[in-house]
């Protein structure tokens, strides 16, 4: 029987069930779809290696770029030496999608190092004859991603220039976005010649390696590579997890006000039910299978949509993080079953937890009290101690606890505290346009909505505070984009870049580049990866750069002073925020020529990486970092114009053949590049924003709908006296309009606060990087408020064009 | 001849509602006997107490001060579901909105009322009290196909069906016409005294309360001889 009550009333009310469902689901797609992301985040980096030479090989890395032969050939007679295999990791695009070729021996990976059968037999196929384009193996989900097939010929864009390959072979799973070639023919065909990015050793030479393995160079296994990318991901999974659960906590709000707008409904059918002798367990019972049957429905359909949207999420990344990370990301999640099982018992959980309010105000009016009338209001004083204790409590766990999970938990409950305010501050506003509005059907509308406050409430919540998360992601994101302009600007001083894409630059080319006559002064730049993984960049600046610099703590003079005569090193924020370090500190750095220890001099803005990186002054360091730079600045005499410089230096290299090969750029094109960076990272910020905006919009359709079927017999009642069909849809149009006008009034503030929250706290404890406070810009509020005002207002019509449409007698005998 | 005890006995009940100084005395020490198969009519003006009356006498309410027998059991001295379970097995409520069940059919209407009672009943029962009630050829269709007499007639039948001690109506003719206000007030008070059932009936119409064996007024929260 207690089915037989369910089944009947959601087979009566469609609409409202599938609203629901909606809203699990659309939460529930986008924390599946951010959980396969996160791992795959941290698979790709291994993907490859793991599959071509087995989970215990070691990988032999430069510390400054390639291993060169020489380096190689000692290696190999040393001793003892492991069976090293090299590998090229050549970085190439196709169409615009990232890829890698990994040359490597095929015969000595398959047979001495690897530990499955990813290229067995295909390594006969990658001998190259020198007749037709270079063989190369695929594996099925690039081949997929491209939608190629064996024997196809692919144009890869290389470090040289475009490339032939034949798609000789299909290699096994595992090598997602790369294709594996021999490493001869691989170092023939991209113009590479004796280039190896890294030697492949077993892990059984992991002793041997500690002991002789020479200054430059760095050995890590899987696992340790696979905790430098969990490591240098952390910020950006930490952001998307908490985006996607705000997305679900958006979800679950829509099947609160769903679930709450059915209690409404079923009020009196509850009230007869308890009165006629229905317990309050069975109740209790009844509607706990209800939301059970609503979880795992809703959270199937969810696991289902958000494993497609993981794919497309995974396309959103995969550029940033081969920018800023230097990883390649799959071509393809890969869900484990596990994975799936947890997140179908969240969702079924948060669907139960949302019930239990819903539930409670069921059970607690008596039978009696319920067949008659509404259950009383909250009194005001506990409406405040909901309100202010989740926000005090969100306010103070910021302030005590430092991490970001104290950030991202802190604004829940502030957010959780501000939901409770919205809606009388929501229906004050009402009250007052309504009043405002005068006698007519305008101001009769709004006033009407007044009679459905409880019921409207949870609606307006959750509407509210989607828009404001999606209005305020857009307001930290475009805050932070300004921040990251005015940052590039301030530090590209110089006129002119000077590089070579492959190599560094020698210190007599620097001397010519100085000599030129346009050039007033230059600055280097020299940057390698310590031993322990610090990046380090050697400096030699002159006066004009220093004004670069935005010192975050110490005092700028001081350190320029400190920095030129050798007495510390200047540490980027990231990084000082990562380690805990001030001025005065003292910083241990494994160098080349042996451990030293510096002074930290002071602490400067930098969002070049969330890893940060220490400053140091060129010319108090030996080894290579002393005699090469990576990057010239040049600095034009005061009144030469970019051009004249820039045809100087175009004479000056052309006058020399060794120098051929160095491109130079201006800091506008820098800064261009860099947002054009920023923008490519953040694209899957802004598809969260719209996502969250997404499932708002559900909230709003769900709320209006829901409202529009529970005045049904209301506006029969209006048009059995005499209202017209037109004016009916005026009335609810006006309505709609003015509870989406409300909840959007109600957003702007609430996106101020999660703005500074994501900019102040989230941010810096996330990925290192301060924002400069200021006025959150006013873009999103323009974009967002007009588009949800024109979905509310067709929100609104599906309602009026039913009720419009239905005789009133039809709507008078509803119930 | 023995007299039987009261099935339904109310003494000093008391409801007040509001708070502080706004507080209002609905009932103020209400008292009532009811023998089995005997029907009482209690009139009253409107706001009088009458249906508070009748939601204390079901369990449905809580009184202030006072206490209510059925059977003998004291009512309001069970905790829940106890007390839910006790109304479900001997009261049986209609109403005069009906409050049907609108996503059950008419059939599935009365069997709602077995189930919550924990009894079981024969089909073949609900089809002879249907017939006695005049709906053994409605009993498939849903409440919004019925007329406000077909719907009231439903409802008695769901009061009825699992034998309850007392009945109580509460304006059952309320929302009909004269004729069919009539009809359903003859089955009412007839089914109840075939089943020696005791019946409250809360009415307005002075030609109601003469179809019952006593009428009583309720005034300044008692009830007094009408």
């Amino acid at each position: 029987m207690r089915a037989r009550l369910s089944h009947g009333f959601f087979r009566r009310h469609p609409g409202q069930w599938l609203l629901a469902l909606i809203g699990i689901a659309a939460g529930m797609a986008v924390v599946t779809g951010v959980a396969l992301l996160r791992g795959a985040l941290v698979d790709s980096l291994d993907a490859a290696s793991d599959a071509l030479a087995g989970q215990d090989s070691i990988a032999v890395r430069a510390a400054d770029g390639a291993i060169a032969p020489e380096r190689f050939a000692e290696l190999a007679r040393l001793h003892g030496a492991p069976d090293w295999v090299p590998v090229l990791r050549i970085p190439v695009r196709v169409g615009g999608v990232e890829l890698e070729v990994v040359g490597l021996d095929t015969f000595s990976a398959v047979r001495d190092v690897a530990g499955n059968a990813s290229l067995g037999g295909a390594a006969d196929a990658l001998e190259w004859t020198g007749d037709g384009p270079p063989p190369a193996a695929i594996g099925p989900e690039t081949a997929g991603l491209l939608g190629v097939a064996t024997d196809a010929v692919l144009t890869l864009e290389g470090p040289s220039g475009p490339v032939e390959l034949r798609l000789a072979a299909a290699a096994g799973t595992g090598l997602d976005r790369r294709l594996v070639m021999d490493i001869a023919v691989a170092q023939h065909a991209f113009d590479l010649p004796d280039t190896i990015s890294e030697l492949l050793a077993p892990g059984s030479a992991r002793g041997w390696i500690e002991q002789n393995l020479p200054d430059g160079l760095q050995a890590r296994t899987l696992e340790e590579q696979r905790a430098s990318a969990r490591e240098l991901t952390a910020g950006l999974r930490a952001n998307l997890t908490a985006m996607s659960l705000l997305a679900l906590a958006t979800g679950l709000f829509v099947v609160y006000s769903v679930l709450s707008f059915l209690m409404v409904q079923r009020r009196r059918s509850f009230g007869v039910l308890r009165a006629i002798g229905l317990t309050p367990g069975d109740l209790g019972r009844m509607l706990i299978q209800e939301s059970l049957l609503l979880g795992a429905l809703g959270s199937l359909a969810g696991l289902v949509a958000g494993t497609l949207l993981a794919d497309l999420l995974l396309g959103l990344i995969a550029d940033p993080v081969r920018s800023i990370y230097g990883q390649l990301a799959l071509a393809r999640t890969e869900p484990a079953l596990w994975l799936y099982a947890a997140l179908f018992v969240l969702g079924v959980l948060a669907a139960i937890a949302v019930t239990v309010p819903v539930v409670r105000e069921a059970l607690r009016v008596p039978p009696g009290r319920m067949v008659r009338a509404a259950s009383a209001p909250l009194p005001k004083r506990v409406r405040w101690a909901l309100a202010g204790v989740p926000v005090a409590l969100g306010l103070a766990w910021v302030a005590v606890d430092g991490r970001l999970v104290a950030s991202l938990g802190g604004l829940f409950l502030v957010l959780a505290g501000l939901a409770t305010l919205l809606p009388p501050v929501g229906f004050g506003l009402l009250s007052v346009a309504g009043r405002r509005a005068g006698p007519g059907l305008t101001g009769r509308a709004v006033r009407l909505l007044d009679g459905s406050r409880r019921r409207l409430a949870p609606a307006l919540s959750a509407l509210s505070l989607a828009l404001a998360l999606a209005m305020g992601m857009g307001m930290m994101i475009l805050g932070f984009r300004a921040s990251v302009d005015d940052w590039v600007q301030r530090l590209l001083r110089a006129d002119l870049y000077v590089s070579a894409p492959e190599r560094a630059l020698a210190v007599e080319e620097v001397e010519r580049l100085a000599a030129i006559d346009a050039v007033a002064a230059v600055s280097t730049v020299s940057a390698q990866r310590l031993a322990d993984g610090t990046r380090l960049t050697a400096y030699r600046l002159p006066a004009r750069a220093w004004a670069g610099f935005d010192w975050l703590a110490g005092d700028p003079d001081e350190v320029r002073a400190g920095f030129e005569q050798g007495l510390g090193v200047a540490v980027s924020e990231p990084l000082a925020r990562a380690r805990g370090l001030a001025p005065g500190d003292a910083l241990v750095l494994p160098l080349p020529g042996g451990v030293r220890q510096f002074e930290v001099l002071g602490v400067f803005r930098d969002y070049s990486s969330d890893a940060g990186f220490v400053a140091i002054d060129a010319d108090r360091l030996g080894g290579r970092l002393a005699g090469t730079v990576d990057s010239v600045g040049l600095y034009a005499v005061a009144g030469v114009g970019r051009n004249t410089l820039q045809r100087q230096l175009e004479a000056a290299l052309a006058a020399d053949p060794q120098t051929s090969d160095l491109q130079w750029i201006g800091p506008r094109e820098i800064r261009d590049q860099s947002l054009a960076v920023f923008d490519r990272t953040f694209r899957i910020s802004w598809a969260m924003a719209v996502l969250v905006g997404g499932i708002a919009l559900v909230a709003l359709v769900s709320a209006l709908l829901a409202h529009g079927f529970e005045r049904a017999r209301e506006y029969a009642t209006l048009r059995a006296l005499g209202l017209a069909p037109t004016q009916l849809f005026r009335l609810i149009v006006v309505q709609t309009l003015a509870l989406t006008l409300a909840a959007a009034m109600l957003a702007v503030p609430v996106a101020v606060v999660v703005h500074y929250a994501l900019a102040l706290f989230i941010q810096p404890r996330a990925f290192g990087w301060s924002v400069p406070a200021g006025l959150p810009p006013i873009e999103p509020i323009v974009v967002v408020v007009p588009l949800a005002l024109v979905l509310g207002a067709l929100a609104g019509l599906i309602p009026a064009a039913r009720i419009g449409r239905r005789p009133p007698a039809d709507g008078l005998r509803a119930r | 001849m023995a007299e039987a005890d009261p099935v339904l006995r109310l003494r000093g009940l008391v409801r007040r509602y509001g708070e502080g100084p706004r507080q209002v005395p609905v009932l103020d020490g209400a008292e009532l006997d009811v023998l089995p198969g005997e029907a009482v009519a209690v009139m009253g003006a409107s706001g009088s107490g009458k249906s508070t009356l009748l939601h204390l006498a079901a369990g449905m309410d809580r009184p202030d001060a006072g206490e209510v027998r059925i059977a003998g059991v004291d009512v309001h001295a069970r905790p829940e579901p106890a007390r839910t379970r006790e109304r479900a097995r001997r009261v049986g409520l209609v109403f005069q909105d009906y409050n049907l069940i609108e996503s059950l059919t008419a059939r599935e209407n009365i069997e709602l009322a077995v189930w919550l009672s924990r009894s079981t009943v024969d089909p073949a029962r609900i089809d002879a009290l249907a017939g006695e009630l005049g709906i053994e050829n409605l009993l498939e269709r849903r409440p919004d196909q019925l007329s406000g007499g077909q719907q009231q007639r439903v409802a008695i039948a769901r009061a009825l069906i699992h034998e309850p001690s007392v009945l109580l109506a509460d304006e059952p003719t309320g929302s009909l016409d004269r004729r069919a206000g009539d009809q359903v007030l003859d089955v009412l008070v007839e089914a109840a005294r075939a089943r020696g059932c005791a019946l409250v009936l809360v009415t307005h119409s002075d030609e109601a309360a003469a179809r019952c064996d006593r009428v009583l007024a309720l005034r300044d929260g008692r009830l007094v001889p009408a």
